[in-house]
């Protein structure tokens, strides 16, 4: 049933509409990108790559996560479709799971587009085979099954999630990921970093390449792992205890 | 089949349901009360998508809310008109049948059989961002009667058929009803209503005023006495006699002199003596009728509006 669900939800995710707009987002990108390294004459593009990719990649991934895992239950709650997925003989767990399984890959499909994106308009298209860029969608399908896995449960705590969702995303993520020491640990974004393994760039700026120096991660790769492991599980358990035994009805006045 | 022991509903500080007690058994009944009664909240309370906040609903002896095994045996029709409207009509029945434990050959196979079965079979592959309210009806009913389950319930599934889609869709719960399905419809248009069923459960504000057989209900409402109309070339006569029996409370004689309207509060006495009393005094009645033993009279009286 699962398997049922989780392709009735992405061939919705899928839909042409849709994937226009998560194209405009990566072309946007794409010309931000471009417009930067114009401008910067870096000569090497790996430097404005990595630059940029810490700066925009896990972004542009936490948004897309927090808007497609609003369509989980949020969406079908507004849209008040939810009434047909809950009276059909399927486990709450599973329909859960099954449609969250499908807002992890079309996250995992916007970030590949985001990061090719910006692998082409830094590297070129020799980007695309760029070891940094690898070690980037490994970072994309992380983030996509943390950061989703981490939305949909707050949608099913928050209503009209969206707004909430989107003020993580960017608030704080920025917030927590720019504090220094363990603190950064509260941000999602931290975590896929570390999985990345990106080398520092230095920026030529004295005083900031002394601030970057400070904010030295001490986190190692595996317990990034660990972390992010434990961090999925432990959302996706909680959402479907949680989804099992809470009411969703459609938005609407009571009858 | 469907048991209501007690059964509340609050949302924060309204009342959606107020200790209702009730049992559904098979047939069709009809669920009737003005905007804001509590059909809905009744609804949701049986398919299980909410709980009641005290009292308990059961559903072949199980307790539905979040129950896969209750939601098998029922086929539920929402007062909503949202889908998924990139999707086409069969689509979303195909779906709702993959939904429902169904292979995709069989689901496509009784899809098929659905939309015949609902009107839709020539109609069923455009997208339903382009129905009708009608034609996303009769969707809506497909997809609640595709697993073919032995409790439906059916939230105002009049609402936006045609004439022609209303008489199919009540004869079709006639068949579902002789073959002991149990069947709850909720509607506001109490003149089909009666021509469904005449088992009634009607809610106001929350609570259940009255449950059972139309006519039963009717003859315990006191406060109101039945009107019955006798329609004669001679009224006086006929209303000299019949004001003469105790249980006749008054007669009134019609403008146009070919009727009377008489109120009682003991139809059955009265309809037991009237044969006689023709026959002994050789009184011509050419027709009876009670204008007030329907479904709209009997609502109106116990609603009180």
């Amino acid at each position: 049933m699962i398997t049922f669900l989780y392709t009735f939800a992405l061939r919705d995710f899928l839909r042409v509409r849709r994937l226009l707009a998560w194209i405009f987002v990566v072309g946007v990108l794409f010309g931000i990108v471009k417009l930067v390294a114009i401008v910067s004459r870096e000569p090497d593009g790996v430097k404005t790559y990595l630059r940029l990719a810490d700066l925009f990649l896990f972004r542009v991934l936490a948004l897309a996560s927090a808007i497609i895992s609003t369509a989980v239950v949020s969406a079908e709650i507004e849209q008040k479709t939810i009434v047909y997925l809950l009276t059909r003989p399927i486990p709450r767990w599973q329909l859960l799971l099954g449609r969250t399984f499908a807002a992890m890959t079309m996250c995992v499909i916007v970030g590949i587009m985001a990061g090719s994106a910006l692998a082409v308009a830094s590297m070129g298209v020799s980007g695309l085979g760029h070891n940094y860029f690898h070690r980037d969608i490994l970072g994309i399908v992380v983030g996509s099954v943390f950061y989703t896995s981490f939305f949909v449960l707050l949608s099913l705590w928050i209503n009209r999630s969206m707004i909430v969702n989107l003020l993580y995303a960017f608030g704080a993520e920025t917030i927590f990921g720019n504090m220094p020491g363990d603190l950064k640990m509260l941000s999602i974004g931290y975590y896929l970093e570390v999985l990345s393994r990106r080398p520092s760039v230095t920026t030529g700026n004295q005083m900031q390449d002394a601030m970057n120096s400070l904010m030295v991660s001490t986190l190692t790769p595996q317990m990034a792992w660990l972390a992010t492991l434990v961090g999925v599980v432990a959302c996706l358990v909680i959402s479907s205890l949680w989804f099992s035994t809470h009411e969703y009805l459609p938005r609407e006045d009571i009858e | 089949m469907i048991e209501l022991q007690n059964a509340s509903r609050w949302y924060g500080q309204v009342i959606g349901l107020n200790d209702v007690t009730c049992k559904i058994e098979p047939g069709v009944t009809a669920l009737l009360g003005v905007n804001g009664a509590g059909k809905t909240t009744l609804m949701r309370l049986i398919t299980g998508q909410m709980m009641p906040t005290t009292g308990s609903i059961t559903v072949c002896g199980i307790e539905p809310f979040c129950n896969p095994e209750v939601f098998r045996k029922i086929g539920y029709c929402p007062d909503i008109d949202n889908f998924y409207e990139h999707l086409s009509g069969r689509q979303f029945v195909e779906a709702m049948a993959r939904m429902s434990g169904f292979d995709a050959a069989e689901s496509k196979t009784r899809t098929q059989e659905m939309m015949v079965k609902v009107g839709m079979a020539e109609r069923c592959d455009k997208i339903i961002l382009g129905y009708s309210k009608g034609m996303r009806q009769r969707i809506k009913l497909a997809q609640a009667m595709l697993h073919e389950p032995d409790i439906i319930l059916l939230d105002e599934p009049l609402n936006g058929l045609d004439p022609i889609g209303r008489r199919e869709l009540m004869d079709l719960l006639n068949i579902l009803a002789k073959q002991g399905k149990t069947i709850l419809v909720s509607s506001h248009i109490l003149f089909e209503v009666e021509q469904m069923t005449r088992n009634i459960l009607l809610l106001h504000r929350g609570r259940l005023l009255a449950s059972g057989d139309l006519r039963v209900i009717r003859e315990l409402i006191d406060k109101h006495p039945h009107r019955i109309r006798i329609q004669t070339d001679r009224p006086r006569d006929v209303a000299e006699k019949l004001v003469a029996l105790p249980y006749v409370q008054s007669v009134h004689l019609d403008a146009r002199g070919n009727a009377i309207e008489l109120r009682t509060k003991s139809p059955a006495e009265f309809y037991e003596e009237l044969p006689k009393l023709c026959l002994d005094h050789g009184l011509p009645i050419e027709g009876i009728s009670s204008p007030d033993n329907n479904l709209e009279s009997v609502f109106r009286y116990l609603v009180g509006e």
